[in-house]
């Protein structure tokens, strides 16, 4: 049992307070709950009720839940409403509630509501950036398969390139080689040689450009490690190097028994990759050296040049993808380099450069005899 | 498919002599064809075609005595294959040109394949190898 409130200290309450009949229609309000709506008093003939100061959405909520709280538990607590001003617009407050009996016997309803335009605000900005967050991933996963449609229509079309412009190339090969065929003419050979070598260079290019495409698109190079005799490989590489640069002196050095789990056609590549890069770079005059050693379980697999030493601070760069040793040297992109390293990369191996005046340049890769799991 | 298998180095086929025997070509390359054929022309052998379709390829094994052949596996939109299987049917010997290098033809594992580009003494010594062979 409670006695009735009185007015003069509800109206000095900082908080609205209301007093209504279990239907809703308003008993009496406190000043600030009438300041609040911009009424000079309730009940009002336009407000008779507690849900006649809601909005649509409010009393919607009174009907479904209000009435079922209150009776189930015969109290509500930080209930956010809607209410509409006098003057039409939305004013959000937070509703305490209780069911009371007054003396009389009157079941009445004490209601007190607290201005939430403050956490109104706090969660309107919530909700904005909750959204702004999404529209912002939803932006981010268009990019990236915006990106990686980009990415897939690259490999396609360099796919595509590769394969056609073998055709021109094989045309330009063998015409050349067929122009010189009963030819003896130093010079005409010389044309044929360099000629044949720009093929050559074009088709690296090719293969490097589709090996690049493929890491860039964020996958691995394709390697298959088998047991191999790595000194045999050298070999045969150097073998088919030779008709590509006849004009300077391929030697072979091999330490160590040949066993290795590598992907052949790979490690060939490495070597034709370091072999044109010291023939590009490097004085042609002096033999170039490929050496395979293994040994206490690593395999190390590089190229020798005598030459200018290469910048030491280029050296960091030299592995990475568009870095040139020097631009007076004119072509390649610095792929090459680029590929070795990642074709180090897939056999759990680093690419390794030393380079000074007096003992030239040697660029190559090392890594372990075995792949870390075993070959299956 | 591998290098040694395509330049065969055997003491046999290097002296297997040509002899005006008659080898199609199927390429739908014009500037390899015509290439391909002088090549063959001048170390004495006679060309069928050239065929630059799997159709024309097919009508002129079925018409036309032939000793040898050389298959383009990329015809436009087409594969030789089909082509590949009439000739086994015949017994004629025969070996595949590819530009997908890094991509091998599951369908010509077992059979001799120069990729391209290669040299013209590369295509001729295939070639013996392969009439060699028979």
């Amino acid at each position: 049992m409670t006695t009735e409130p009185a007015d003069d200290w509800c109206d000095l309450a900082p908080c609205g307070l209301m007093l209504t009949d279990s239907s809703g229609t308003i008993l009496r309000a406190n000043a600030q709950f009438c300041q609040s709506l911009g009424y000079r008093a309730l009940p009002q003939p336009g407000a008779p009720t507690f849900q006649s100061l809601l909005s649509m959405g409010g009393r919607m909520f009174h009907q479904t839940h209000w009435q079922p709280l209150l009776e189930m538990q015969s109290a509500v607590m930080e209930v956010k409403f809607d209410f509409l001003h006098a003057e039409g617009h939305r004013v959000p407050m937070v509703i305490n509630a209780r069911v009371l009996t007054l003396e009389s016997g009157q079941v009445v309803h004490s209601i007190a509501a607290f201005a939430a335009t403050d956490r109104d605000r706090y969660e309107q900005a919530l909700l904005k950036a909750k959204s702004e967050a999404e529209s912002l991933l939803r932006e981010r996963t268009d990019l990236e398969q915006q990106a990686s449609e980009r990415s897939l229509f690259a490999e396609q079309l360099i796919g595509i390139v590769s394969h056609d412009m073998r055709n021109p190339l094989t045309a330009i090969r063998m015409g050349t080689e067929m122009l010189v065929m009963k030819d003896s003419d130093p010079g005409q050979l010389k044309i044929a040689e360099r000629i044949n070598q720009s093929v050559d260079r074009a088709l690296a290019l090719i293969e490097d450009m589709l090996d690049f495409t493929l890491t860039k698109t964020g996958r691995s190079l394709d390697v298959e490690r088998v047991a191999i005799d790595l000194h045999d490989v050298a070999d045969a590489a150097i073998e088919e190097l030779r008709w590509s640069f006849p004009r300077i002196t391929l030697t072979h050095v091999s330490e160590g028994d040949g066993l290795v789990w590598g992907d052949s056609s790979r490690l060939t590549r490495v070597i034709g990759n370091l072999v044109a890069n010291a023939y590009r770079y490097g004085d042609s005059s002096h033999p170039v050296t490929v050496t395979t050693r293994v040994h206490g379980g690593r395999v190390r697999l590089d190229v020798h040049n005598m030459g200018p030493p290469i910048a030491p601070s280029l050296i960091p760069l030299l592995f990475k993808a568009m870095s040139r040793g020097s631009s007076s040297h004119g072509g390649g992109v610095g792929l090459g380099l680029y590929i070795v390293s990642q074709i180090a990369a897939a056999h759990d191996g680093t690419p390794y450069i030393t380079s000074t005046a007096e003992d030239g340049t040697r660029i190559g890769i090392e890594f372990p005899l075995k792949p870390a799991l075993p070959a299956v | 498919m591998t290098r040694s298998e395509a330049t065969p180095d055997a003491q046999p086929a290097r002296e297997f002599p040509f002899n005006q025997q008659r080898i199609l070509i199927v390429e739908d390359d014009k500037a390899i064809a015509d290439l391909t054929t002088q090549l063959l022309q001048d170390r004495g052998l006679q060309v069928v075609g050239p065929a630059p379709t799997l159709s024309r390829a097919i009508e002129l094994i079925q018409s036309e005595m032939l000793d040898g052949a050389i298959l383009d596996v990329n015809l436009g939109l087409e594969t030789s294959f089909a082509a590949a299987v009439l000739l086994k049917e015949r017994g004629i010997p025969f070996f595949f040109t590819t530009a997908f290098a890094y991509r091998p033809h599951p369908e010509v594992s077992n059979d001799t394949c120069l990729a391209k580009p290669y040299r013209a003494r590369e295509l001729v010594e295939t070639l013996r190898g392969v009439l060699a062979r028979g």
